[in-house]
């Protein structure tokens, strides 16, 4: 890789543990969702999180973006701690890191139009910036200007789920987040949004962290692949060296369950 | 539920009616509401004619002049002069009066001889207003603290909640008599009117706040709310910008349905003479006047404010329901 890159997020030891409360009576019970995770994401890659359903991989995500406190251990963004820079200078990191939610018909306000929608994380620019960032945006997803009127209901899931990328793209970000973005779309859509993604990455150079309980779609689009399993980071490597010789018997029984003529 | 569209129609009509009726009463209002015409005590409602005695039409309605006399137990009958007649005056700086110096009661009178038409249009007007400004009030009590206690949860929603649910224990009735009792005696009404407005409001709060911290807390679990995080926005517009609006078709319901609840509020203030006193009038003391069951028998038209408020208070209710049926559907 030519463009130097740089730590963008560093995890030590981080741990989530829920508190779930069982009835009035009963003690509460714990559960921790990921496990002692240890991570570094570097800038411009392509990362892909797999794992089961329950794995842990929204939480680990939401750990990413500063929606979810982690239990323990310390989370860094380019060098600092991200509880302090949250604290401080919450818009650098917002401006950086953005976020795709699994389901484009949850994710968008049904009472905003596509315009307000996207101009959300832009409102102080100015009106010039605003439109030329929407334009730029918009084309990258290919959508037409025309939907900018139009409210969520009145657009198809793939739309939708193209409008929610378009959103996070207005920030000009250096790190995506993307939570099963395609699992609620059907086979075909899901296809175009993974080359729009493609594309993207091309373009943009911006990196991307990809996560699907999907191995073999994972590794569409993923240069390093992860594995998540009960919590835990049980796999983390380059994509050819995953596929080919995974260290854990998990992955490998992931990998036995992907066709063969994929 | 089915929703009959006419009954609704009907409903925002009549609403519609009285609300104008009270804004506009100084304008529909033959009379001002303290002018009393001692030897018009008890008037039954006017007669309009078209056609006199004598069998001539006139295109122009008119009334005839009247005389009180005593019956054996001492009751006034009115009985119609036919030799006296007084045409009415459509749109001359009042909607109706009638040519001096005849009167017109298109209502009656009450015992001091006074309009009890022009009574009930400038009674309308404190009691609506009360009414609606207590639903308001309330309305955004709740939806202040409702949203504070869902959106941050913790020990702020466990203060709020209790507080909320220490007004919804208590009865209404009681908790507006003992706040009303608790305070002086001896306000001027506009002293009382306020008081009136906050107490309504401080009854009324409560379960809207309830219901309102529900919403809020389901509302802020969604991945919009999240996504406005994640893109940088602030709690305070976050509440404003996504959370609100979400609200707002319940809060349509619970003022309207509130409306009737504080109607019969006032009216109950007043009727155990806490509330809005003589000379302001209010259709709670309209109602006070017409609450002996003589009345019914003998001048049953002062018991009219009993009948306006029952019917304003179920157009209210209809309203309410019709929305909440929309926002389910
Ligand atoms: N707010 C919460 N309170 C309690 N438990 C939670 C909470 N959020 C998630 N969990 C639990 O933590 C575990 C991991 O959840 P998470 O959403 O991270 O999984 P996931 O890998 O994203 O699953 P999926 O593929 O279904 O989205 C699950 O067992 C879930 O039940
Ligand atoms: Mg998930």
């Amino acid at each position: 890789m030519d463009q130097e890159q740089r730590v963008l997020f560093e995890l030590s030891g981080v741990t989530k543990v829920y508190r779930i409360r069982d009835g009035i009576f009963r003690q509460n019970r714990e559960f921790a969702a990921v496990k002692n995770i240890d991570l570094k994401l570097m800038t411009g890659v392509s990362y892909g999180l797999v794992g089961e359903s329950g794995s842990g991989k929204s939480t680990l995500a939401g750990v990413l973006t500063g929606l979810i406190q982690p239990t323990s251990g310390m989370v860094r963004f380019a060098g600092q701690a991200l509880s302090d820079l949250l604290r401080l200078n919450p818009r650098s990191f917002r401006k950086n890191v953005q976020m795709v939610f699994q389901s484009p018909y949850l994710s968008l306000d049904p009472r905003w139009t596509v315009r307000k929608i996207l101009e959300e994380g832009i409102r102080e620019l100015s009106a010039h910036e605003k439109s030329a960032r929407l334009n730029e945006s918009l084309e990258l997803v290919r959508l037409d200007t025309v939907f900018l009127k139009r409210k969520p209901r009145e657009l198809s899931g793939g739309e939708r789920q193209r409008v929610a990328i378009a959103r996070a793209l207005v920030m000009r970000p250096e790190f995506l987040i993307l939570d099963e973005p395609t699992s609620q779309l059907d086979v075909s859509i899901q296809a175009q949004v993974i080359r729009l993604l493609l594309e993207m990455r091309v373009k943009l150079r911006v990196g991307l962290l990809f996560i699907s309980h999907d191995l073999a779609l994972v590794s569409q689009i993923a240069e390093e692949i992860m594995v998540l399993h009960q919590g835990q980071m049980v796999e983390k490597g380059l994509r050819q060296a995953v596929l080919s010789s995974p260290v854990s018997s998990y992955t490998r029984r992931l990998l036995d369950s992907i066709p063969a003529w994929l | 539920m089915k929703s009959r569209p006419i009954a609704v129609c009907a409903a925002f009509g009549f609403v519609i009616v009285v609300m104008i009726g009270a804004i506009f009463s100084n304008w529909i209002a033959p009379y001002s509401p303290q002018e009393e015409v001692r030897i018009h005590s008890y008037h039954p409602p006017a007669k309009i004619h078209f056609r006199d005695s004598s069998g001539h039409f006139s295109i122009r309605p008119f009334v005839y002049a009247t005389r009180a006399e005593y019956d054996e137990n001492l009751k006034r009958i009115y009985s119609e002069d036919k030799s006296q007649k007084y045409y009415l005056r459509f749109l001359n700086s009042k909607l109706v009066t009638v040519e001096a110096p005849g009167r017109i009661y298109l209502l009656g009178t009450d015992s001091r001889g006074r309009d009890l038409f022009t009574r009930i249009l400038f009674g309308a007007r404190l009691s609506l207003s009360m009414a609606v400004l207590g639903a308001l009030l309330a309305s955004f009590l709740g939806l202040v603290m409702g949203s504070l206690s869902g959106y941050f949860g913790g020990n702020v929603d466990a203060v709020l909640m209790r507080v909320a649910e220490f007004f919804i224990m208590i009865p209404g009735l009681y908790l507006l008599l003992a706040l009303r009792g608790a305070l002086p005696p001896g306000l001027d009404s506009k002293q009382v009117y306020a008081l009136i407005v906050a107490i309504l409001a401080l009854i009324g709060w409560g379960s809207v706040a309830r219901v309102i911290r529900g919403l809020v807390y389901s509302i802020r679990e969604k991945d919009f709310v999240r996504a406005a995080k994640v893109l940088g926005r602030g709690d305070a517009e976050i509440l404003v910008r996504h959370i609100f609006p979400h609200t707002f078709s319940y809060l349509a319901i619970v003022i309207s349905v509130s409306i009737p609840g504080f109607i019969l509020g006032e009216s109950a203030l007043s009727v155990l003479g806490l509330g809005i006193q003589d000379p302001a009038v209010s259709w709670g003391n309209l109602l006070t006047e017409s609450l002996a069951v003589a009345h019914l028998g003998m001048h049953p038209w002062i018991t009219a404010p009993a009948i306006l408020i029952i019917v304003t208070s179920l157009c209210f209710n209809r309203l309410g329901d019709a929305f909440s049926y929309r926002s389910q559907s």
